[in-house]
């Protein structure tokens, strides 16, 4: 039996900072973030195949990058991830699937299955039962909320929003920012 | 916890388990790209809070230097953020580094233009280079520039002799890497000067063992910063023009200067981001109290 070292309480850079070497360090870093970053993808492109093939760009990406990632102590690596998932569905927007060049450089040639398809189809319908981020959301202060929903999943910037809510605009970031922090912290752990 | 997608898991696992056995030792084979440059460099760019606009972090630098062509701005589905057009009220009040008229010597190096204006980090934020100003007095050939962002933001960029000899090739491409260079780029509100600026530190690639750079910006009339490390002693760094930069032994887990409004003390836990724990205590007992309602 292939005994695994436990990464659980590394850090997002320590991770990365390993993954040349130990493999499954990467493992790791995909766990964690994987949701986030389907759910991302998902709400963006509204199809379920084409947010799995960007979320596997996604992730190759960061593993052929994984040197450049320099992290707050603390600090981890989503904001990076979805600055690359962002870049891949803009990208993907132009480019044809099979010219996905990280996964190409990688070898990685996926078939995703129905069943993972229907599980971020979930991701995709906003008032789907079954939208787990959707109830995690529902989940936090009416504040941060708001805020998590204007700016993140309808994207409209913080300067309007600001504007519209008659609060600063550190103080709308902050409640993103907590937000976010929440919604990460309860899908660590959601046991779906 | 099930993953949605574990045919990627499976995949990328395999590819990492590939690319680690054709390897000779660990991360030679990233360093190894980039025109036979040097792409990986001591650099941290933390934008905003902790935001998820997939604007934040040390971000993406991976394919920006490598493209050629660079789209400025592309990261925010084509809208093209405008740069803040003047340091706010509340900046020239509280840092007189940004009260001074432009000089020459005041531009920002072209390396960290591009890395505030053409990555998704710097892009979505608006900084606005050209209101640069440089911070003067650091003994070791040290330099840092002070620069407004949209929404209230400062940003600082704070790097050491030998990150400042790195990145001098007029290039757009990573340059070449110089032993000990150490920078830190990072954009905080402007909020939270007077109360304790969040640190922005790094994991030092070159410098002492153990050691981490950082720095940060404090309000005018501070002439010094402590900052303490967990498991070792505090550090005192002399401040100049605003801006203060050095390395600490550790993580860091307080910060104290003594400020216009008198004493400030952060503290958070070792390990944990400063910027979302540094709220002042009345905030995050409010936070508390009303379930993150925010200061």
């Amino acid at each position: 039996m292939e005994l695994l070292p436990d990464f659980s309480r590394a850090s997002d850079a320590e991770l990365l900072r390993r993954t040349a070497s130990e493999p499954a360090a990467f493992r790791e870093v995909y766990r964690r973030h994987e949701r986030i970053v389907v759910a991302f993808l998902a709400r963006r492109t509204g199809d379920a195949e084409l947010a799995a093939d960007l979320t596997a760009e996604t992730f190759a990406t960061a593993l052929l990058h994984a040197d450049r990632f320099r992290g707050e102590l603390g600090d981890g690596a989503l904001g990076w991830l979805l600055g690359i998932a962002r870049h891949a569905w803009l990208h993907g927007l132009e480019r044809n699937r099979s010219e996905r060049s990280a996964c190409r450089r990688l070898g990685i040639e996926l078939s995703i299955s129905d069943a993972s398809l229907e599980r971020v189809e979930a991701f995709i319908d906003a008032e789907h039962p079954d939208n787990p981020l959707l109830a995690l959301l529902a989940a936090l202060p009416p504040e941060q909320r708001d805020a998590v929903r204007a700016h993140v999943l309808e994207e409209r910037p913080y300067r309007e929003l600001a504007d519209e809510l008659k609060v600063g605009p550190a103080t709308l970031r902050q409640r993103v920012s907590r937000g976010l922090a929440h919604l990460r912290d309860a899908i660590n752990e959601e046991p779906i | 916890m099930t993953l949605l997608l574990p045919e990627i898991d499976e995949a990328l696992m395999l590819a990492a388990k590939r690319r680690a056995r054709s390897q000779p030792s660990s991360g030679r084979w990233l360093r190894r790209r980039g025109r036979g440059r040097t792409p990986s460099r001591p650099l941290i760019v933390l934008i905003t809070l902790l935001g998820v606009s997939g604007s934040l972090g040390g971000l993406a630098l991976a394919g920006t230097f490598n493209t050629g062509t660079i789209s400025p701005q592309a990261w925010l589905g084509g809208q093209r953020v405008t740069p803040e057009a003047a340091p706010t009220p509340d900046q020239t009040a509280s840092l007189a580094i940004l009260q001074r008229p432009a000089a020459g010597s005041d531009a920002l190096p072209a390396y960290y233009v591009q890395v505030l204006t053409n990555t998704p980090a710097g892009g979505s934020e608006g900084v606005n280079v050209t209101l640069a100003r440089r911070a003067y007095g650091f003994p070791d050939g040290e330099a840092a520039w002070v620069m407004p962002a949209n929404d209230g933001l400062v940003c600082l960029v704070a790097a050491n002799a030998q990150a400042l000899q790195e990145i001098s090739e007029p290039a757009s491409q990573p340059p070449t890497h110089v032993p000990g260079a150490d920078d830190v780029t990072t954009c905080q509100a402007d909020t939270t000067i007077s109360t304790g600026w969040p640190l922005s530190y790094g994991h030092s690639a070159g410098g002492p063992p153990g050691e981490n750079f950082t720095a940060g910006v404090v309000p005018n009339g501070v002439s010094q910063i402590t900052i303490g490390v967990s498991g070792g002693p505090p550090t005192t760094f002399p401040v100049y023009d605003n801006v203060w930069m050095g390395y600490i032994p550790g993580a860091p887990d307080s910060e104290t200067f003594t400020g216009p409004n008198g004493p400030v003390t952060n503290t958070w836990a070792a390990g944990t981001n400063p910027a979302d724990e540094q709220l002042p205590t009345a905030c995050k007992k409010l936070a508390q109290e009303h379930h993150g309602g925010l200061c």
